[in-house]
C-alpha cells in the first residue's frame, strides 16, 4: 500500500535520521560518480570530469538538502527543531517563561473555572425528569421587577389554569433538630405537599406527603435528603414513621429522598415540611398573603411556554372572583408585602402580577411582561 | 553546451521519470542522461529535484528501487516501474498529449 509505505519511511527518516541521511549521501554521491564516469568515457582527465559535473550538476550538498527537505517528515522535522529553539530561547530567559507560563496559567484556570461554574447553570439540563417542562413563575411588578409570589396567586392558578398538571409553591424553613445528639439548626423549605411531585421526584423510602394534611392543623410531616438521612439519622433503613423533635414539636418522617436528589430551588435544602397554609382566606394581613413564595409548575406533555405565558397573561388581566370565596381587605398589606403595591392603599391592579419564567436559573423571569392582575379591589 | 538548457517543464519531471524506466530498470545518472539525451538536452536534470521526485514516486508505490553494481561495477540505486506505475504512466501520456496538442493548436492558430 502506497500510503502506508510513506508512512514508514517517513518514520523511519525521523527515528533513523543518520541511516537515512547516509543512503542519500551514498545515492547522490553515486550520481556524480556515473556522471564523471560518463564524461571520462567521452575523453575527458579525471579533473576535467569532476570539473565538468560540478558545473553542470551543482552542489552535492545542495542536491542532498533538497531530497532531504521533502517528504511528510520534513514538516514534522522542522516542527520539532522550532520547539527545539523555542525551548532553549525560554531557557535562556527564565523571567519572560515565568510571567509567560503564569499568564496563561491563569487565563486557562480562569476560563475552566467559569465555565464548570456557568455549565450547570445554563447549559446542563435540570436534574428531573422531562426538566423542560419545569417552568418557575413569580409575581411580576409594576415596575417591571420580579417578586416572590403569593398564596392567592398560586390558589387561583390552582383552580384557573390549564397549561399546568401541578404546581407547588414553597418558601425557606429552618427548623432546630434536637432529641439527637445535639441541637442543630437544619436548612430547609416548606412545601406544598405538591412539590415533589412538580419534580417528578419520589421518596427512596416512605411514601412522601400526604396531601390531606397540607392545611392548618393537619399533622406534622417531613421528607428529608440521602445526607441528613446518613449524618443524622443513623441511615435507619425503618426511618419512616419514625418521629422527631423538630422546634419542640414531634414531626413524623415520612420520606427520604434518594442520594442523587438535587434541589435547585434551594441547593442547600435538606428537609421539607408541609406549607399548611389556609385557603380559607383570613385576610390580606397573614402571612398567606405575602409575597414570600416561589413556585414551580410542570407543564402538561406537549404544551409550550409560549402557551403557558399567555394562558398566565389571560388570567392576570381577567380575575374572577374565584370558589374558595376571595375578599381582599382595604388598606396596605403588612410585612414589607407595601414594597410590591401601589401607594394608593387598597388599589391592588398596580401591584404585583404573575408571570412565568423557565430553566436555570429559577427566579429569572423572562415571560412577555403579563397585564395587571388585579382582584376586586372595591373596599 | 552552446544551446541553454531548460529546467524540465513544472509537473512533467514524474511522467518523463517514468517514461524512461519504463524498458529496464535504470539509476539516477543514467535517469538524467537518457532525458537529457532524448531531449535533445533540452531539459536538465538536476539530482536534487531529481532524487526528490524519485523518493516521491517510490513512496507513492510508482516506482521499486534497488541497489545493484553498475556495468562499471559501482554501486548504484536502480529504479524499475511497478504495475501501479506503469498505469500511471499510461494515463498521464494519454493527458498530456491531449494537453499539449491543444496547446500547440491554440499557439499555431492563425489571428
Amino acid at each position: 500500500m502506497p500510503g502506508w509505505k510513506s508512512v514508514r519511511d517517513g518514520l523511519r527518516a525521523l527515528l533513523r535520521p543518520e541511516a537515512t541521511d547516509r543512503e542519500v549521501e551514498e545515492e547522490v554521491r553515486s550520481f556524480l560518480a556515473e556522471a564523471e564516469a560518463a564524461e571520462v568515457m567521452r575523453g575527458a582527465t579525471p579533473e576535467e570530469a569532476r570539473r565538468r559535473v560540478r558545473l553542470r550538476y551543482g552542489d552535492p550538498l545542495a542536491a542532498r538538502e533538497d531530497v532531504r527537505g521533502s517528504g511528510w517528515e520534513a514538516g514534522v522535522d522542522a516542527f520539532l527543531t522550532d520547539l527545539r529553539i523555542a525551548s532553549r530561547s525560554l531557557r535562556r530567559s527564565p523571567g519572560f517563561t515565568a510571567v509567560v507560563a503564569l499568564t496563561l496559567g491563569l487565563g486557562v484556570g480562569a476560563a475552566t473555572a467559569i465555565v464548570s461554574a456557568v455549565r450547570p447553570v445554563l447549559f446542563d439540563p435540570l436534574p428531573y425528569p422531562d426538566a423542560e417542562r419545569l417552568v418557575s413563575l413569580e409575581d411580576r411588578t409594576e415596575d417591571g421587577g420580579v417578586a416572590p409570589t403569593t398564596f392567592g396567586t398560586y390558589l387561583e392558578l390552582v383552580e384557573r389554569s390549564r397549561s399546568f398538571v401541578s404546581l407547588a409553591v414553597f418558601r425557606p424553613w429552618q427548623p432546630t433538630l434536637t432529641g439527637t445528639d445535639e441541637p442543630v439548626r437544619l436548612e430547609g423549605q416548606a412545601v406544598t405537599a405538591s412539590y415533589f411531585r412538580v419534580l417528578g421526584v419520589s421518596p427512596a423510602l416512605g411514601p412522601g406527603f400526604d396531601g390531606a394534611e397540607d392545611r392548618p392543623g393537619g399533622a406534622r410531616q417531613v421528607v428529608v435528603d440521602d445526607r441528613l438521612w446518613r449524618d443524622r439519622l443513623g441511615s435507619d433503613p425503618d426511618v419512616v414513621g419514625r418521629t422527631i423533635r423538630l422546634d419542640g414539636q414531634a414531626t413524623t418522617i415520612v420520606g427520604v429522598l434518594p442520594p442523587s436528589f438535587e434541589n435547585v430551588t434551594a441547593s442547600d435544602a435538606r428537609i421539607w415540611s408541609l406549607l399548611q397554609y389556609d385557603p380559607s382566606l383570613p385576610g390580606f394581613d397573614t402571612r398567606e398573603w405575602g409575597h414570600h413564595l416561589g413556585m414551580v409548575g410542570r407543564l402538561g406533555r406537549g404544551l409550550s411556554h409560549d402557551g403557558a405565558a399567555s394562558e398566565l397573561e389571560a388570567i392576570a388581566s381577567d380575575p374572577v372572583a374565584v370558589s374558595w370565596g376571595f375578599v381582599p381587605r382595604s388598606g396596605p398589606p403588612r410585612d414589607g408585602t407595601s414594597r410590591w403595591c401601589s401607594d394608593r392603599g387598597s388599589d391592588w391592579r398596580h401591584g404585583a402580577r404573575p408571570s412565568a419564567s423557565w430553566g436555570r436559573p429559577p427566579r429569572a423571569a423572562c415571560c412577555p411582561r403579563c397585564s395587571s392582575r388585579s382582584r376586586d379591589s372595591t373596599p | 553546451m552552446t544551446n541553454p538548457n531548460t529546467d524540465v517543464i513544472q509537473g512533467t519531471l514524474d511522467m518523463l521519470i517514468l517514461r524512461t524506466v519504463r524498458p529496464e530498470p535504470l539509476h539516477g545518472y543514467g535517469i538524467t542522461q537518457r532525458i537529457e539525451e532524448r531531449s535533445g538536452n533540452v531539459f536538465k536534470v538536476n539530482p536534487g529535484s531529481l532524487l526528490t521526485a524519485l523518493k516521491r514516486l517510490e513512496r507513492a508505490g510508482l516506482l521499486d528501487s534497488e541497489w545493484r553494481r553498475t556495468d562499471s561495477g559501482r554501486r548504484a540505486k536502480f529504479y524499475a516501474l511497478t504495475p501501479a506505475g506503469h498505469r500511471r504512466l499510461v494515463a498521464e501520456s494519454a493527458d498530456w498529449q491531449r494537453r499539449s496538442a491543444a496547446v500547440a493548436r491554440l499557439l499555431g492558430a492563425e489571428g
